[in-house]
């Protein structure tokens, strides 16, 4: 079989988990090219809904399902859902999904447990049901788009005339989260890997920034540029086809060098 | 200053989370011995009580305070506590947490909820909340305890033997929650470094207790490079360095402290 072959997704279904988030198009463009067959889930319709017109234009279908990520019920739902019109799921992509406030000590109690009930209950609902569906397949990847600051704190010198930017580098549980997706990404992996199943973290850096900030980050990259959007795309086929099999647990940052040095 | 000197945390005031816990009693010798004033904040005042006989039998003293990590009230009321009869917080052991239920693969929600209450939400909380204080001093020193599991998932061989052991590893909250901490350290290192308060994580490897099967122990410390498990005076003597000056240079770390298990 030649190389190219193994990149191929045809006859794969792939969930993406809050498309609407950062490189959700991209990422979901990327898998239907590679053949795939792409549903999505949401727990905000109409952002969702801006992205697949977004999709839509690219002359590629999506079908949307909602539902709510700290409900065990609603889960489950969505992943009968999903098999009852694809007959399984071999790749399920999980986007750090937008956070209710943002932060360092704005956030109260309350904004923040809702934060965490979405980005990190969530991420172990999903993981657990989604994850227990690819395995009654014996093969499957699941893939994690967390952030650079899973790996590195933000670096405080890039934001200071950025309150926008800064608020959201230093949500309190920005990092905390980000982080967790990496190690709770092996610990998926140890678990599913009985079952061929293979788990991923892609740590991205932050797109769509003001210009200073975009400016400070790029000079800190070793390609003195920011990411784009279409940067995504390599990375997520590869990890979710078989060109990738032999990897999980593994954690790759997509961030221009910023890390490296 | 004499190095030595640099250890000694004679006149600090330090407080301590998760007190009666293990990771929290062996730092509340290190404190102490070092020379801080230590107050204990713990969910079981008996168990707390008991480690406060232990540590008076040596020679040692602690206040103890109840706290539970899962109340905002509780979260508050030490802190201004700790304002009232100090001060000031100068040394921060962030060591409380609960296991979440049931644990395993199957966790389900009616344990994901209380974990992420007090193993997230309590913790980025109380962390903010002492960071303040901090912030008014302009110095201060936090340590979380994160965990050689923040930066690995479990190995099935080290529970050959010991199926419960080993469903109950893949709980889902603990690596979750662990790698967490190892990221907010330095994002909290970043955003309080301009008040010279230095923030750093503590990971240690699997702590021998009286209560470790021997098989276990065996399979276990074969994964390292010093052949053993971690003992309370690993964790004391890492405690110490990071609570002290001699580690003035030093934040956004995670020291994982493994006896070379994540480096083989």
């Amino acid at each position: 079989m030649s190389i190219l072959e193994k990149f191929k997704l045809k006859g794969k279904t792939a969930l993406i988990a809050f498309i609407q988030g950062p490189y959700g198009k991209e990422i979901s463009l990327a898998l239907l090219e590679a053949g795939g067959d792409v549903y999505a889930a949401s727990d905000d319709h109409e952002a969702a809904e801006k992205t697949l017109d977004e999709i839509n234009r690219e002359g590629f279908e999506i079908n949307l399902y909602d539902f709510s990520p700290d409900s065990e019920g609603s889960i489950l739902k969505l992943k009968d859902d999903v098999v009852a019109k694809s007959g399984k799921i071999d790749i399920f992509v999980f986007i750090q999904p937008e956070r209710y406030a943002r932060g360092w000590m704005e956030p109260d109690a309350s904004a923040i447990h809702n934060n965490l009930r979405k980005n990190q209950i969530g991420a172990m609902l999903m993981t657990k049901i989604i994850g227990s569906e690819i395995a009654a397949n014996k093969a499957g990847s699941i893939i994690f788009i967390s952030s650079i600051y899973a790996l590195a704190g933000p670096d405080i010198s890039i934001t200071p005339n950025c309150v926008e930017m800064f608020d959201m580098d230093f949500s309190i549980d920005m990092a905390f989260t980000a982080g967790g997706y990496v190690n709770y990404a092996r610990q998926a992996a140890s678990y599913l890997g009985q079952f061929n199943v293979r788990v991923n973290t892609i740590c991205t850096a932050p797109l769509d920034s003001p210009a200073e900030y975009a400016q400070a980050f790029s000079l800190r990259t070793t390609l003195h540029r920011n990411a784009k959007e279409i940067d995504i795309k390599g990375l997520i086929v590869y990890l979710a086809s078989d060109a990738s099999s032999f990897l999980t647990g593994t954690t790759i940052p997509l961030d221009g060098g910023y890390l490296a040095k | 200053m004499d190095t030595m000197e640099r250890f000694s945390l004679k006149g600090k005031i330090a407080l301590i989370t998760g007190g009666g816990g293990q990771y929290g009693i062996h730092s509340a010798y290190a404190l102490c011995e070092a020379g801080a004033k230590l107050y204990l904040a713990a969910r079981s005042m008996e168990k707390a009580a008991d480690q406060l006989r232990g540590m008076r039998e040596k020679g040692l003293n602690a206040q103890i305070l109840p706290y539970d990590q899962s109340s905002e009230g509780s979260i508050n009321n030490i802190v201004d506590e700790m304002v009232k009869r100090e001060g000031r917080i100068d040394i921060f052991v962030n060591a409380a947490r609960v296991i979440g239920g049931k644990g395993g693969w199957e966790q389900t929600m009616e344990g994901h909820g209380p974990a992420v209450t007090v193993n997230s939400l309590g913790f980025l909380l109380i962390t903010r909340l002492v960071g303040e204080v901090m912030i008014k001093q302009k110095s201060g020193v936090i340590i979380n305890f994160g965990s050689m599991m923040g930066s690995i998932g479990i190995e099935p061989e080290n529970y050959a033997g010991f199926p419960d052991m080993r469903a109950g590893g893949y709980s889902h909250d603990y690596f979750f929650n662990k790698s967490g901490i190892i990221a907010f350290t330095r994002q909290a290192a970043s955003y309080y470094g301009r008040y010279g308060i230095r923030v750093n994580c503590l990971s240690p490897g699997g702590i021998k207790s009286d209560r470790t099967p021997a098989e276990f122990v065996k399979n276990y410390s074969n994964h390292t490079m010093l052949n053993r498990m971690a003992d309370e005076n690993d964790i004391k003597g890492c405690i110490v360095f990071l609570a002290s000056d001699a580690s003035s240079y030093i934040t956004g770390q995670n020291i994982i402290m493994d006896g070379g298990y994540t480096s083989i």
